[in-house]
Parts: structure tokens; C-alpha cells; sequence
């Protein structure tokens, strides 16, 4: 074990919180019977979540978390829900709810069975101090003959002029990630793109009023 | 030297005939055409003229094999044919060609006016094409195509006036019977294929027989099987049963095919494989089916009133002398009366055929007193009669006797029953000719077709098919030529074509030596008896083998000739001076009168007993059972569970979605717990 | 706060959100439901980018600039996939507008059209 991967105690206080309002959170969106609560409780859990990626040094996800789901998904299915009068008085109870207990309550069990029986390789187990350095520590990247920079730890060395000491990619995320999307993953970084505006040309075909029927703006 | 092809062009040009009037002229010139007729008989006359020069050739130079021809050769399997021109097959083409071409001629006259006169005389030239196609074979599997044609063609004659149910039975009775015959012929070709295919081949299997190199065992299954296929051609006991029916196609018909050609294929059989039944331990039993043949036809003879049945139960019960004959191994003897009674039996035909013209009936009882009528036919048929009745000296005397000579020569228990059966088969032939005779020919006239078509509706009985007008007066010369002709024949052909003594340019048994001694081709076995270094030992006794020439035997044809004019004698007195009242005859012997005119109830047994309730009622009414209980049932209930499952399964499509992904999630922890468990 | 008991927060969430698939019945909160199985599934990935290393830092070797970077391929598919689903909630609430405009219900239990 090295110390670089330790979590601290707070962090870990900090996690716990948010998983328990998130958890709470999501109870009430699968259980209250008015579909607007739901959507607000949602909302709710949308942050949760997104307290929880902040915590697990992936602020890029968080900030992303924030800005599609409470800020653009949320929003849109509460603007549903006013809109369909027929949920706004509530959802009908829900059916074959022990059924579906059940089913759900393996499904976790299966989930926690596996996740407790596997024998994880963990970050906390690395001993190469370049590797650690790399994800938790500051390093300096080689610029070698491939182009592909080789890691080496930052404590020991005296960085050079053309060099720059950076910060472990799991203390800045953000820079890391930019980068593989636009590197590495920008073949499906470009088709989610395509994939979204199929789905925006979708909507919009499906939402487009039928030849014979009346506009549910209320328009011709 | 008889070219192949010329031997070929025999079989061909009534191929030719046939395919010409089934086709061009049935096409062109109508199904009455007249020239059908010619275009048959000129292709028969050719056949026979041909035939008559491959005689000469064999007489002069001997047995012609003619050289094999691949027919089929693919990996294990290579099958040959070709012609085989011995003594055997040039006898059998004169006599086939000769009979054939006699009643094509006869039949331009008989058959004027059918509406199917055309389609009558392309059939008749596709029988004579295929059994002059199968008396010249030379393989064993084409021999039996050609047997199978010819059992074809005989169907398609029997079956002629397919419009008459009665005949389209007969037909199909024919064939089917014959059927069960051709099943052993067909086992025996297996088998034959099985020790060594180089035997289909007919001179080899010769060779093999000759140098012992089949052994017994093998030799009597093999001819077992071919004598199967015998006993279904030639009509012998216990298939006896379809050629008196067969008796419905036209009547030049029979003379050529149920009389003097086709049912001698059987005979014919077992002498083209008459080395290998000498090889074998079925000769006994040949000859006691021959023998137990020739008395029980005979028998059934006595009784019949149908002038053509009369002739047929006479044709079975000659075969059955034939192929006694062949039994107690008078080879020659066998071909003899084979070659006598094609012609006067084709005679006897070809006569009521005449009678029939003139009456219009088959039915004796309806007949009567003709001979003022018609003098040709009546002597004709006459001389034919005392030929069959084995009378001296025309040539069923000759031929008959010397099977019988052969048997007394024997001296063995075989030989015996022969004999006896031979004689007492004698007396009932000459019987039942006679009363043929005296019951057409003397008397009072009794009507004819009009008064039996007359009877049957008083008795509110279905007026009896076939009938036609009658017209007391002679045939037309060309019926009547073809009956002088045969007569002749049957006046010398005995004699003559094998006589006692050297007759001028003819030797001294001409006929049995020609088809024996000099026919090393098929008895490469010394003539005289001596079996070759390394051949089997052959069970029968030296005296028995084919070259053995009987003497003419004094005190057996005297007691022949005293059977057989007993036989007249007592149908004199029966039918014409009324001595003996037949039906006070008849009264006296009713149980055995019923049981002949019943013939023997075969026809019932088979039938009624064996078909209907032995194989209708029983197997195929089990099997019907079996299969709707079983195996319908089987797949009824399969399909009705399939059904069940189905619509109960039906029930988780119900669309809801929510249902569709529990069972997802369902699946996902089964799928995960069963990793967990087996997995890694 | 362990791996382990991120993934098992990840999996309540997971199963939380099973539980509203399985049983609402307006396809509105059903589609909020769908939205918290995305999220824990993208939990589970962030946390697997943040307790376990790459396969090339794991062996031996040098480490290099790269394979430091891989480390991070979790966050990116949490990225693609708020993405898709940011998509698909589009495209489900169009179809939910659609139904409603169809059969003025927005009940899933009357929509049985896969029946056929």
C-alpha cells in the first residue's frame, strides 16, 4: 500500500453524505406518486452524483453531470411532465411492485456478490514510483523520439528548461481528458456527436404534426 | 457366318413396326389403319427370313457368340450385353418369328374393323421384337429386360379391350402373378451378381458351370430363383391361375403369345440355364411341378365350356410336359415338343378363333354342328387335336413321345411319376380335344351369340361380354391360309424335323442332335457323361445328362397311343353317340365335377382367402390400425403439444415492455450467478 | 471510500432504478428511472478510472505518457455516455409525445403494440 491513493478521512465522510442523499433521492423519484415531485427529486439526485464524481477527482464528469443532466435533461422532463396534463395529477400506482422488488433486490445482490468476491487491481498496489507519480504525483514527460513522451518521477529530477513539471492526471482530470477526446477517442467522440443529432432529427420528426391532424399548438 | 448386325436387325425390324405404328401412323393415318397391318407383318416376314438364315448359319457353322458390348461401366459395376446365336435361340427365332408372322397374317382378317386396329399390331410387334430380343440374349440382366418387355406387352394385349372390366382384370392378374415369378428371377440375377458379376454373362456362367466352378449349393439357389420366374411365365402350379383368364384379349392374341410364344419363355428359361439346374438339386423338383402341372391343368380341362380356356388349360398342362421333360433332363425332347406344340397349338388358337368368327361365341354349349359350315376350320383343327392328343404319326405323337421314353428310361421314382403323370395327362388331352370337337363341330347347331346373349337375359344374368354376330359360313382365306399352314406343320414337323431313321438329305434324330450335340457352347460337359477333370461330381445319373438320346420305345408309345385314343374313344361315346350320358356322368361324380369346374377354387383362395382376408383383412387392416394408432397418432399428439406449448407460450409475448425487461434482469442475474458458480 | 463500496453505491442506484423500470407506469417517470440506471453506470466507470490502473502503468517497464493517460478512459466514456443518454432522453421524450398525441395516454401498460 502507499500512501499517494489513500483517501482522506473526509473525503471519504464527504462521499458517504452524498451517496446517502443520492440514494435517498432516487427512492423518491421511483416512489412518489407525483410524476413532478419525481422529476425534482431527480434533479436532486442528478447532483448527488455529480458530488460524488468531484470526489472521485473526475471534475470534468461533474461538471458535465451538472450542465446536461440537471441543467438540460432535468429541466426537459419537467417541462413534460407540465405539459402532459395527465401525469400532473400523478402516476397511476405502480404494479407488480414486489415482483419488481424482488427482481431489483437480486440484481443487487448479484452486483454486490461479484464486486465483493473479485479480486480488483488496484491503483493503492502499484510499486513503479513513475507510475504513481503519473497518476497521483507530478511528473515530467520525455519528449523522445516517438513522440510519445515517457513518464518519469518529478521529486528526484530537476526539470529542464523545455520541460514542465505537471500535476498527476488524477489531480487535473480536465487536460487529460480534452486531450484522449481529441486524440485517441475522437472517432467516437465525432459519432456521439452524429448519434445526438440524429436523436435532435428524430424528435423532431416524430414531434411534427401528421398530415390530417390538428396541431397541439393549437395552431392550423 | 451370321453378321451381328443381321442378328440385330431380327430384333429390330419389329422394333421398327412398332415404333412406326405407335407413332407415324397411329398419328397420320388413323387408329384403323390397314397399313398398320402390313407395315407388322412386312417387318415379322423380314425377322422371319432372317431367322431362318441364322438356322442355316448355326446348322452349318455352329453356335455364334457375338461379341459382349459395355452397357453400363461405372466403379464396380460393369454390365454387358450382346447377342448369343446357339442352336437354342435359332429354333426359337424361327418358331417365334414363324407363329408371329402367321397370326399377323391371321390377324388382318380377325381383327378387321377394331377400332384399335392400329395400336392392336404395335403391340403385337413389340412382343415379338422383345421376345425375339430375349430368346437371343446374351446377358443375364438383359435377358430380363427383355422378360419384363415381353410380360409388358402381354398385359397390354390381355388387357386389349381394356373397355371390358373383365379383361383390365385379367390383365392385371396376368401381370401381377407373373410379378411374383419375376421376384425370384430377379433375387436369382442378385445372386448370380453376388458370387461374381463375370457371370452374368451367359457363356461364362457356361464355362463356370462346366469347370465345377459353382458350387451345388450356390447352383441350386440361383436356379431355384430362375425357376421361380418359370413357373410365373409358363403358367405352371401354383401360378397357374392367369392364363386361363388371360384368355380375355383377342384370340389371335393367345394363339401367338399365351399358346406358342410367350409362356414357352419360362421352358425356354430353364433350357438356356439348363447346365446350371443339371448343377443344381432342383431338377427333381422341376419335374414334379411339370408333372403335377401337366394332370391338374389337364383336369381342369375336362370341364370348361369356354372353347379358349379348354385350349388354355391344354397349353398349361403341354408346358407342364415341357418342363417335366426338362426335369428328368430330356433337354432335347423338351425344346421338340416345344417346337410341335408352337405350331399345332397356335393352330388350335387360330381355329376358334374361326369357330368364333363364324358363332360369335366362345361358349361351346352354343355352338354345334359348324362342320358343315366350315370345312377348313374343322379339319384344321382336327388334325391339330389328334396332334395334341398324341397320335401317330403327326408331331405331338413324336415329341411326346419321347419324353415319356426319356422318363421310362430313368427308372427312378422321379421318372416314374413323370411317366404316369405323362400318360394320364394324355388321356384327359385327348379327351377334352375331342369333346371340344364333337361339342363345335357335331350336333345340332345351338344358336350361337344370339341365343347365349338371349339365355343370359331370361335369367336375368349381365349379357356375357365379347360376343358378336353370327355368320355360318368360312373365315376369309386369309384366316383360313395361316390354319392350313400350321396343320401341315403340325402334320410333319414331327417326324420330319427329328425322325427315327435317316429320311432322305434329314439324319436320323435331326433335331435333337442338332440342339445338343453340336452345341458345345452350352454343354462343354463331355456328351456323353464323362465329367471333365475338376468338375463336380454331378448327382445325376450319367444317362440323364442332355446328349443322352432316347430310343423310340415300342411298348410306351403303344401304351400312349392306346391312352390317347381311349381318351377319343370316351368322348365319342360321351358326345356323340351318347353311350355315356355325360350329364348323368356328371351327377354321379358332382363333387368332383364342382371342384373342376371351380378350378380347384384357386382363384378363390387366392382371391378370396389370401388377398382379401389374409393381406386386406388382416395385415393391411393391422398395419392401417398400427398406423393411425401409432404413427399418425404419434405426430397428431406431437403436433397437438407443439400447439399447447405454443399458445401457452404465447401468453409472455403480452407487449408490455416492463415485463420484457424483468425478464432481461431476470436473465442477467441467472447469467452472472451461473459465471459465478461455473465460471473461471 | 473504496471501489467496492463505490461500485455497491453504483449498484443500489442501479437497482433503485431497475426497480422504477420494472413498475411505474407513466412512461415519464419510467424515463427518470432510465436516467438512474445511466448514472450508475457511469459512476461505476469514473470509479474504475480512479482505483484502477491502466494495463500498461501494471506491468513492468517503463511508464509512459500514454498509458498514464488511459488511466482516464473511464472519464471519457462517462462523457460519451451522459452524451447518449442526454440524446436518448430527447429522442424518449419525443416519443412520449407521440403516444400521448396517439392514444392521449402516457400509461405504458396500454401500449401493447409489440404484441403483434
Amino acid at each position: 500500500m502507499n500512501e499517494a491513493f489513500e483517501v482522506p478521512t473526509v473525503v471519504s465522510f464527504a462521499f458517504w453524505v452524498a451517496s446517502a442523499i443520492t440514494i435517498a433521492a432516487a427512492i423518491m423519484v421511483v416512489t412518489v406518486r407525483d410524476v413532478f415531485k419525481a422529476a425534482v427529486f431527480l434533479a436532486g439526485s442528478f447532483i448527488g452524483v455529480s458530488a460524488i464524481f468531484f470526489l472521485l477527482n473526475a471534475e470534468f464528469v461533474g461538471v458535465v453531470q451538472i450542465l446536461v443532466y440537471v441543467g438540460a435533461v432535468s429541466i426537459l422532463i419537467a417541462f413534460s411532465v407540465m405539459m402532459i396534463s395527465d401525469v400532473s395529477h400523478g402516476s397511476q400506482p405502480s404494479r407488480a411492485r414486489y415482483a419488481s422488488v424482488t427482481v431489483s433486490a437480486l440484481v443487487l445482490a448479484a452486483i454486490a456478490v461479484t464486486v465483493y468476491n473479485t479480486e480488483w487491481t488496484l491503483n493503492s498496489g502499484l510499486t513503479d514510483p513513475d507510475a504513481i507519480a503519473g497518476l497521483s504525483g507530478t511528473f515530467i514527460e520525455d519528449e523522445i523520439a516517438s513522440g510519445e513522451g515517457r513518464v518519469r518521477d518529478a521529486s528526484g529530477i530537476q526539470a529542464s528548461d523545455s520541460q514542465v513539471v505537471q500535476t498527476g492526471v488524477l489531480g487535473d482530470s480536465t487536460g487529460t481528458v480534452g486531450a484522449l477526446l481529441v486524440r485517441e477517442f475522437v472517432l467516437p467522440f465525432e459519432t456521439v456527436g452524429l448519434v445526438i443529432v440524429a436523436a435532435l432529427i428524430g424528435g423532431l420528426a416524430l414531434m411534427r404534426p401528421r398530415e390530417g391532424e390538428p396541431d397541439p399548438r393549437g395552431g392550423g | 457366318m451370321f453378321s451381328e448386325p443381321l442378328a440385330w436387325l431380327i430384333i429390330a425390324l419389329p422394333v421398327a413396326a412398332f415404333v412406326l405404328n405407335g407413332t407415324a401412323v397411329r398419328a397420320f393415318l388413323g387408329p384403323q389403319s390397314l397399313v398398320a397391318g402390313w407395315i407388322t407383318i412386312a417387318a415379322v416376314a423380314g425377322s422371319f427370313v432372317l431367322s431362318i438364315f441364322a438356322l442355316e448359319s448355326v446348322a452349318s457353322d455352329g453356335a455364334t457368340i457375338h461379341q459382349q458390348h459395355d452397357w453400363i461401366d461405372v466403379v464396380g459395376l460393369h454390365l454387358t450385353f450382346g447377342i448369343l446365336l446357339d442352336q437354342l435361340t435359332a429354333i426359337m427365332f424361327v418358331v417365334v418369328s414363324g407363329v408371329s408372322l402367321l397370326v399377323q397374317i391371321y390377324s388382318q382378317q380377325y381383327m378387321h374393323g377394331d377400332r384399335s386396329y392400329t395400336r392392336y399390331y404395335s403391340f403385337m410387334a413389340l412382343f415379338t421384337a422383345a421376345m425375339l430380343g430375349l430368346v437371343s440374349s446374351r446377358n443375364v440382366i438383359q435377358l430380363f429386360v427383355y422378360w419384363e418387355l415381353v410380360g409388358i406387352s402381354s398385359y397390354l394385349l390381355i388387357g386389349f379391350w381394356m373397355e371390358r372390366p373383365s379383361a383390365a382384370a385379367a390383365a392385371k392378374k396376368a401381370f401381377l402373378m407373373t410379378r411374383f415369378g419375376d421376384f425370384g428371377f430377379l433375387l436369382a440375377i442378385l445372386y448370380i451378381f453376388s458370387v461374381n458379376p463375370e457371370y452374368l454373362d451367359i457363356p461364362a456362367l457356361y464355362e463356370a458351370v462346366g469347370a465345377g466352378a459353382i458350387a451345388a449349393s450356390v447352383a441350386t439357389w440361383i436356379a431355384l430363383g430362375l425357376f421361380m420366374g418359370a413357373i410365373g411365365k409358363s403358367a405352371q402350379f401354383p401360378l397357374h391361375s392367369w392364363l386361363p383368364d388371360a384368355m380375355e384379349g383377342p384370340t389371335s392374341v393367345s394363339a401367338l403369345i399365351h399358346s406358342a410364344t410367350m409362356v414357352t419363355a419360362g421352358v425356354f428359361l430353364v433350357a438356356r440355364f439348363f447346365p446350371l439346374f443339371e448343377a443344381s438339386n432342383v431338377m427333381d423338383l422341376v419335374a414334379l411341378i411339370g408333372a403335377f402341372t401337366a394332370v391338374f391343368a389337364a383336369s381342369m380341362g375336362l370341364v370348361a365350356n369356354d372353347i379358349k380356356r379348354v385350349l388354355a388349360y391344354s397349353t398349361i398342362s403341354q408346358l407342364g410336359y415341357m418342363v417335366m421333360a426338362l426335369g428328368i433332363g430330356a433337354y432335347a425332347p423338351a425344346l421338340f415338343h416345344l417346337f410341335t406344340h408352337a405350331f399345332f397349338k397356335a393352330g388350335l388358337f387360330l381355329g376358334a378363333g374361326s369357330v368364333h368368327h363364324a358363332s360369335g361365341t366362345f361358349n361351346m354349349r352354343f355352338m354345334g354342328g359348324l362342320r358343315k359350315d366350315m370345312k377348313w376350320t374343322y379339319w384344321t383343327m382336327v388334325i391339330g387335336s389328334l396332334s395334341l392328343a398324341g397320335l401317330f404319326p403327326l408331331s405331338g405323337f413324336w415329341s411326346k413321345d419321347e419324353i415319356l421314353a426319356t422318363a421310362f428310361e430313368r427308372e427312378s421314382g422321379v421318372g416314374w411319376v413323370v411317366l404316369i403323370a405323362g400318360l394320364v395327362a394324355a388321356f384327359m388331352t385327348a379327351f377334352y380335344m375331342f369333346r371340344a370337337i364333337y361339342m363345335t363341330f357335331h350336333g345340332e347347331y345351338r344358336g350361337g351369340a344370339e341365343v347365349e346373349a338371349e339365355m343370359a337375359r331370361n335369367a336375368n344374368l349381365p349379357e356375357p361380354v365379347g360376343l358378336g354376330h353370327t355368320h355360318r359360313h368360312e373365315s376369309p382365306w386369309m384366316m383360313v391360309a395361316p390354319l392350313i399352314v400350321l396343320a401341315t406343320l403340325a402334320v410333319v414337323a414331327g417326324f420330319l424335323v427329328n425322325p427315327l431313321f435317316d429320311v432322305g438329305p434329314i439324319n436320323k434324330h435331326a433335331f435333337a442332335t442338332f440342339v445338343t450335340e453340336r452345341n458345345e457352347s452350352v454343354f462343354s460337359v463331355d456328351q456323353h457323361g464323362d465329367v471333365p477333370a475338376g468338375a463336380e461330381e454331378s448327382h445325376l445319373p450319367d444317362a440323364v445328362h442332355a446328349g443322352a438320346e432316347p430310343e423310340f420305345n415300342i411298348p410306351v408309345a403303344a401304351v400312349s397311343s392306346v391312352m390317347a385314343a381311349g381318351g377319343i374313344l370316351l368322348a365319342y361315346a360321351m358326345y356323340i353317340t351318347g353311350a355315356v350320358s355325360p350329364v348323368a356322368m356328371g351327377r354321379r361324380l358332382s363333387a368332383i365335377y364342382s371342384v373342376l369346374l371351380g378350378k380347384y377354387y384357386f382363384d378363390e383362395l387366392y382371391e378370396d382367402r389370401i388377398v382379401v382376408r389374409g393381406f386386406y383383412n388382416r395385415l393391411a387392416r393391422s398395419l392401417a390400425w398400427f398406423d393411425t394408432a401409432w404413427i399418425d397418432n404419434v405426430n397428431v399428439q406431437l403436433a397437438k403439444l407443439t400447439a399447447n406449448v405454443g399458445r401457452g407460450l404465447a401468453n409472455v409475448q403480452n407487449g408490455q415492455a416492463q415485463a420484457y425487461a424483468a425478464v432481461m434482469a431476470i436473465g442477467f442475474v441467472v447469467v452472472l450467478f451461473a459465471f459465478l458458480v461455473w465460471g473461471s | 471510500m473504496t471501489l467496492e463500496n463505490v461500485l455497491l453505491v453504483s449498484g443500489i442506484i442501479f437497482a433503485i432504478g431497475l426497480y422504477g423500470v420494472l413498475s411505474r407506469r407513466s412512461t415519464i417517470a419510467l424515463l427518470m428511472s432510465l436516467e438512474l440506471l445511466f448514472n450508475a453506470v457511469v459512476i461505476a466507470a469514473v470509479a474504475f478510472s480512479r482505483f484502477t490502473p491502466s494495463a500498461g502503468l501494471a506491468d513492468a517497464g517503463a511508464v509512459t505518457a500514454n498509458e498514464v493517460r488511459a488511466a482516464l478512459t473511464g472519464h471519457v466514456f462517462a462523457v460519451l455516455v451522459i452524451s447518449v443518454a442526454a440524446a436518448e432522453s430527447a429522442l424518449a421524450l419525443a416519443l412520449i409525445f407521440a403516444l400521448y398525441r396517439a392514444k392521449e395516454t402516457v400509461e405504458i401498460t396500454d401500449v401493447s403494440e409489440m404484441k403483434r
